[in-house]
């Protein structure tokens, strides 16, 4: 390259870094959403395509590491599984649920939710922001809030929506706290990322807190982000903190947050 | 390359980053198959050739990603800036030189994404982005380097004249 061009070239190298650190500070400012919305609607029919070829990679994938199962079984076991586990959360609640304030056929109708059925066609390029964008969006009424369930709980929630396609912020983005509560007791807390993985903070927790590794947490809808009792995440591990007004379980999402093809997305509750 | 095919390969290569790589991933570790590409072109072509690149697929990145707009920009010109900086001050072996460039740009690159993060207030934990994300990442992006370089070094020597030569 002659000296001109490198001139040249690093100049452009300059004026790049500026724009880039205008559009980190006015980006807001400058609507970026919508460009990006644009942008997610000339990309969609290509990330469709990819999530396809990409869904096949991985199903040979697990083809050849599986060893005596079908990918069909595992699908067909892995939702009797996640039936079950609605189910249990379902009794759970019902048994602790005040039966004056609630009545059986309320709860029941808490959890029969109307969904919408959506193919996941691509996942944030960084693994730092954990967000998708999934393959319907204000053509199948979708709103911006709406929350995304995965095959058994609460996966994240709509950030941005556009004719076809819709991003969805994931339950594991440090971002996205989400107020929950214990299915068996009610105990409330806050789901949050922390030490390299999900946890719960519940703050003044009772001295004979007792919490086992399974426990279900649902949604609790403090805040109105999200509808009441929304399956969540489990309880993986606990140890008690005497000296601690916050007490911290670590949990694991319901689903395997990197491995989502298709989600539901909760068209009954739109937050104000 | 032609800036014809350039540029729509960028963009083809930016929506396989977002919904191809997923179903590749090992456990934790994505590689990045648009930043190992650009570094690559710097590498065997310079920045000359690279940073229009990369200042395009910056742009597509922010535009596909929900992290705060500019961030993928500013990271990718960073590396691609560096990665040809570096090869012009080291006297080496370009395979060799590509690997290492591969490497420390993919640390860098997700250094100065966590940087914006924590600067625009987004609550992460930088040791745990370095451990759990940049490192195998980076090491997968070592991995899918070869055919990347093998590839470049094929086209380099097909077209060998730049459509773009006085950027």
């Amino acid at each position: 390259m002659r000296r001109g061009s490198q001139a040249r070239a690093t100049s452009y190298f300059v004026v790049a870094v500026v724009v880039a650190i205008l559009l980190l500070v006015l980006g807001q400012a400058l609507r970026f959403d919508a460009v990006r919305g644009v942008a997610a609607t000339l990309f969609q029919p290509f990330q469709v395509t990819f999530a396809s070829t990409g869904g096949g990679i991985r199903d040979f994938i697990g083809t050849i590491t599986s060893i005596g199962d079908t990918q069909a079984e595992n699908r067909r076991l892995r939702q009797q599984v996640a039936d079950l586990q609605r189910q249990l959360t379902a009794s759970d609640q019902l048994q602790v649920t005040d039966q004056q304030l609630r009545d059986m056929l309320g709860l029941r109708n808490d959890l029969k939710i109307q969904t919408v059925s959506a193919q996941v066609i691509g996942l944030d390029p960084e693994a730092m922001s954990q967000s998708m964008t999934i393959s319907i969006g204000s053509g199948k009424g979708i709103k911006p809030g709406m929350s995304v369930l995965g095959q058994r709980g609460l996966v994240g929630r709509v950030t941005l929506v556009q004719p076809n396609s819709a991003q969805v912020r994931l339950v594991s983005d440090p971002s996205l706290p989400v107020n929950v509560e214990l299915a068996k007791t009610h105990l409330g807390g806050t789901l949050k990322v922390r030490d390299n993985g999900l946890a719960v903070e519940m703050l003044g927790a009772p001295t004979d807190l007792k919490l086992d590794p399974g426990d279900i947490l649902v949604t609790s809808g403090l805040g109105g982000n999200f509808p009441k009792g929304l399956p969540v995440a489990e309880i993986s591990q606990f140890r008690y903190q005497p000296a601690q007004v916050t007490q911290v379980a670590q949990v694991a999402p319901l689903d395997d947050l990197n491995r989502l093809e298709y989600v539901m997305v909760d068209t009954d509750f739109v937050p104000n | 390359m032609s800036s014809w095919v350039a540029f729509p390969l960028i963009a083809i290569l930016a929506a396989m980053q977002t919904s191809l790589v997923p179903a590749i991933a090992v456990g934790p570790a994505r590689p990045q198959l648009l930043l190992v590409w650009i570094v690559c072109w710097a590498v065997v072509r310079g920045r000359g050739e690279a940073l229009p690149w990369a200042i395009f697929g910056g742009l597509v990145l922010d535009l596909l990603s929900q992290m705060p707009p500019g961030s993928h920009l500013l990271a990718l010109v960073v590396v691609t800036f560096l990665a040809d900086l570096g090869h012009r001050v080291m006297q080496g072996s370009t395979e060799l030189f590509a690997g290492a460039a591969v490497l420390a740009a993919s640390i860098l690159y997700g250094l100065v994404l966590a940087v914006v993060l924590l600067a625009t207030q987004h609550p992460i934990s930088l040791v745990d982005v370095v451990l759990r994300d940049l490192l195998p990442g980076a090491l997968y992006n070592l991995v899918i380097l070869v055919p990347v370089f093998f590839l470049q070094r094929k086209i380099d020597g097909r077209f060998p004249v730049s459509v773009i030569p006085e950027f």
